[in-house]
């Protein structure tokens, strides 16, 4: 069905299930939008969830806008989509200062982090919320850092001295209470602290862990140690140079953010169109960082489990990926290759031979690995059964990705809303049903094996297109070429527009979305018509997988929790962002 | 190696460690505080404390094509106790500060800081409320690594000279250096 077809449709749809739940309807840059009130938002959610036409069972994140001075002030916005039926919607809440919200953290496991986290960033207090703490600024944090009169470089520095070890002191002990509350109390169990300074944990993560024995009784997950202040800091930069920042964010994935960003952008720009030949450079990229981002989870997870030589052997292959990133973005890592309009440059010459050059070794490269592996007893034996998570269970607690689609969720973004021309490639998703830590290393090895087909196609596709178009000609948003500037007064113009005052991104809000390699990677965007964003929101995949930890570890040894946090595939700095 | 042994027949004299000890009859001559500066240089152990992306080419460095074991520095430790140097790879938030400390104050004596990247170096890309504005608020820092990330032949590069340095035998850390040497000193800490 067309896109467009399909988006009334939905509307339709919402509108007559909502009915007077609903204060309004409507459609913003191509997609559904439902605005209702705080007294009416549990009622909306679960009409929404069980409806069997709409079926939204996935909650892809709550967050909030802070539109000071506008009264009520801000606006909370949850995020729907349905795994079933492929469709999604945004409700929008106005909350004043002084109100509250309903907690929905029992309709949708994956809102009790998402809620903490605008509680933290905001100051919007969620009722009968089960755990409303600070999740990524410390517990000793004063204001909400993304208000709107809250200064992006902070309040002065926090004092360092004697002190801060005081205050990390009464935090541990703080953990002890928690878990000591639970039921066996603290005679038999003991609480022991991991992270974050620990080499399994995949960053900056501090675990709580109450243990029995060597088993698990309860985990309580503290994240944050890398928050960053990205969200604030994107409403400071203008809309060009934000796409810097985001690469820094997955680092392991920089193109997958760095074209999250750009799709969002280019919703919002209606009168922007991406040349053919820059979405397949993009799709081709975007498969690359893949591959190496499943390469360091391949790598560090078995180094995790005690298999050096894996780890040899992944970053080797890295290493000829990230050459390739050389060649076309200068860098190693932080490229900031795709930009607003399509891409920085076009691929160099002897790009496709290099391409290909890689290719052909690749597949043999992976069996090495798969000959290490599959088949392993031991490897077996570490992650057969373990950290087993079911479909219904991972849809409610909002994880996506391979993580999802090793627990029997057929979803996948490049196939079921296709974006950058993905629709035009052949490409088979894997889909195992165990949701144990084997499954999901079967799904990325297999996920890998896709990618690698896929980036084949893209270069016979990129080969047919025309050279030189890797990016728009709309010079209003996209940096006119040298041979523009020098023949005509308007494209001096434009240079001078676009490296002074930046773009003009029209008003409006948009939702841009991919498949990262960790999942559902979005990018919500709020404009005001000026040259810097009113509100960037990172969805990131890892924050919402890795909420469901302490439901994967519950009744696992220690050591299985390494290899637990190895198969979500966590970048810490995608968490704290 | 110990200070009399028998080197094998086929070595020559020129391959003594430092170029100053002197072969004479089958018996090495060297000052001790040069002997201990030449094996520090040479097995100095980094302390596994990745925070961000500059991690991720810690990591490469020590992978198989850049090989940080050509430098006998392969050895990443997880315990600080076991570790003589602490690579800051990455963005420091203030949430994290107070631990970067306690690792550093937890390595034993002599220690070195290498400040890897923009972002620990001066906070870099992110002059937000969330980041220390530079790793030198929180320890001690020997060298800084520009770059985002630094490529692993930068990070090597600072290994080497940390490693000159050390063998040099004049060299003061850090910490024993204004305005470190004063705070540590101080009789409230």
């Amino acid at each position: 069905m067309d896109v467009g077809v399909q988006q009334a449709t939905l509307k339709k749809l919402v509108s007559s299930r909502l009915g007077s739940l609903a204060e309004s309807v409507d459609e913003i840059n191509g997609q559904a939008v439902a605005e209702v009130t705080a007294v009416n938002l549990r009622p909306a959610l679960s009409t929404l969830k069980e409806s069997p036409e709409l079926k939204f069972d996935y909650l892809s994140f709550v967050s909030a806008v802070d539109l000071y001075p506008r009264s009520p002030r801000f606006d909370a916005i949850y995020n729907l989509y349905s795994t079933q039926r492929h469709h999604w919607l945004r409700l929008k809440v106005p909350v004043a200062e002084e109100e509250t919200l309903p907690t929905v953290s029992d309709l949708y496991a994956t809102a009790n982090w998402h809620e903490r986290e605008v509680w933290d960033l905001f100051g919007i207090t969620f009722d009968r919320h089960p755990d409303l703490r600070r999740i990524v600024t410390s517990d000793h944090w004063f204001g909400h850092p993304l208000r709107k009169d809250y200064p992006v470089e902070g309040r002065g520095a926090w004092p360092l001295g004697a002190n801060v070890l005081q205050n990390i002191a009464e935090e541990g002990m703080a953990d002890q209470a928690d878990i000591a509350s639970s039921e066996m109390g603290p005679a038999r169990h003991i609480t022991l602290n991991m992270g974050p300074q620990h080499p399994a944990t995949h960053g900056v993560l501090r675990l709580a862990l109450e243990l029995d024995g060597e088993n698990i009784v309860d985990c309580i997950p503290h994240i944050g140690y890398l928050h960053t202040g990205i969200e604030k800091l994107s409403e400071h930069h203008n809309w060009t140079q934000n796409v810097t920042h985001y690469g820094r964010m997955d680092y392991l994935s920089p193109m997958n953010n760095e074209l999250a960003y750009c799709l969002a952008v280019e919703r919002l720009i209606p009168d922007l169109e991406i040349p053919k030949r820059a979405q397949y450079i993009r799709v081709l990229m975007s498969e690359l960082t893949r591959i190496i981002s499943h390469l360091v989870w391949l790598g560090t997870h078995a180094l995790d489990i005690g298999a050096m030589s894996v780890f040899m052997y992944c970053f080797a292959e890295r290493e000829k990926i990230l050459d390739l990133y050389e060649m076309v973005g200068g860098e190693r890592m932080m490229t900031a290759y795709i930009r607003i309009g399509g891409c920085a440059a076009d691929v160099p010459e002897g790009f496709e031979e290099a391409v290909q050059g890689w290719a052909r070794d690749f597949q043999h490269n992976l069996d090495i690995n798969h000959n290490l592996l599959t088949k392993n007893p031991i490897w077996k034996e570490r992650t057969v059964g373990i950290g087993v998570l079911g479909r219904e269970e991972s849809i409610n607690a909002g994880i996506s990705g391979p993580l999802a689609r090793a627990a029997g969720v057929d979803w996948d973004l490049r196939r079921d809303n296709p974006y950058s021309s993905y629709e035009e490639f052949d490409f088979d998703i894997p889909v195992e049903t165990a949701g144990d830590v084997y499954s999901r290393y079967l799904v990325r090895m297999e996920e890998m094996v896709q990618a690698h087909r896929i980036v084949l196609q893209a270069l016979e596709k990129i080969r047919e297109t025309e050279p030189g178009t890797h990016v728009s000609r709309n010079y209003k948003y996209v940096p006119p070429r040298r041979e523009d500037i020098d023949a005509s007064i308007e494209g001096l113009i434009h240079h001078f527009k676009y490296w002074t005052e930046g773009i003009p991104v029209p008003t409006g809000e948009a939702y841009g979305f991919i498949e990262a390699s960790k999942g559902e990677l979005g990018f919500y965007l709020v404009s005001d018509g000026s040259a810097r964003p009113v509100r960037v929101k990172v969805r990131g995949p890892s924050f919402s997988n890795l909420s469901a930890l302490p439901r994967m570890v519950q009744g696992h040894l220690i050591a299985d929790v390494v290899a637990i946090i190895g198969s979500i595939d966590i970048v810490l700095g995608e968490v704290d962002r | 190696m110990s200070l009399s042994s028998t080197p094998e027949p086929s070595r020559k004299p020129s391959a003594a460690p430092t170029g100053r000890p002197v072969s004479l009859t089958g018996v090495f001559t060297a000052s001790l505080n040069k002997l201990v500066a030449w094996m520090q240089a040479n097995s100095i152990w980094p302390l596994t404390a990745g925070l961000a992306c500059c991690a991720i080419e810690m990591m490469a460095t020590s992978a198989s094509r850049f090989d940080i074991a050509r430098f006998g520095s392969e050895v990443f430790r997880a315990s600080p106790r076991q570790a003589d140097l602490m690579i800051v790879s990455g963005r420091l938030s203030w949430k994290m500060a107070p631990i970067l400390r306690e690792l550093y104050d937890q390595m034993p004596f002599p220690k070195w800081v290498i400040s890897m990247g923009a972002c620990a170096s001066s906070g870099g890309l992110f002059r937000t409320y969330a980041i220390v504005h530079g790793v030198d608020h929180v320890v001690p820092v020997d060298i800084y690594v520009p770059g985002c990330p630094p490529r692993p032949e930068a990070l090597l590069d600072a290994l080497i000279k940390l490693q000159k340095r050390i063998k040099s035998g004049s060299y003061v850390p850090a910490y024993a250096r204004p305005p470190w040497k004063q705070w540590l000193e101080a009789p409230d800490r």
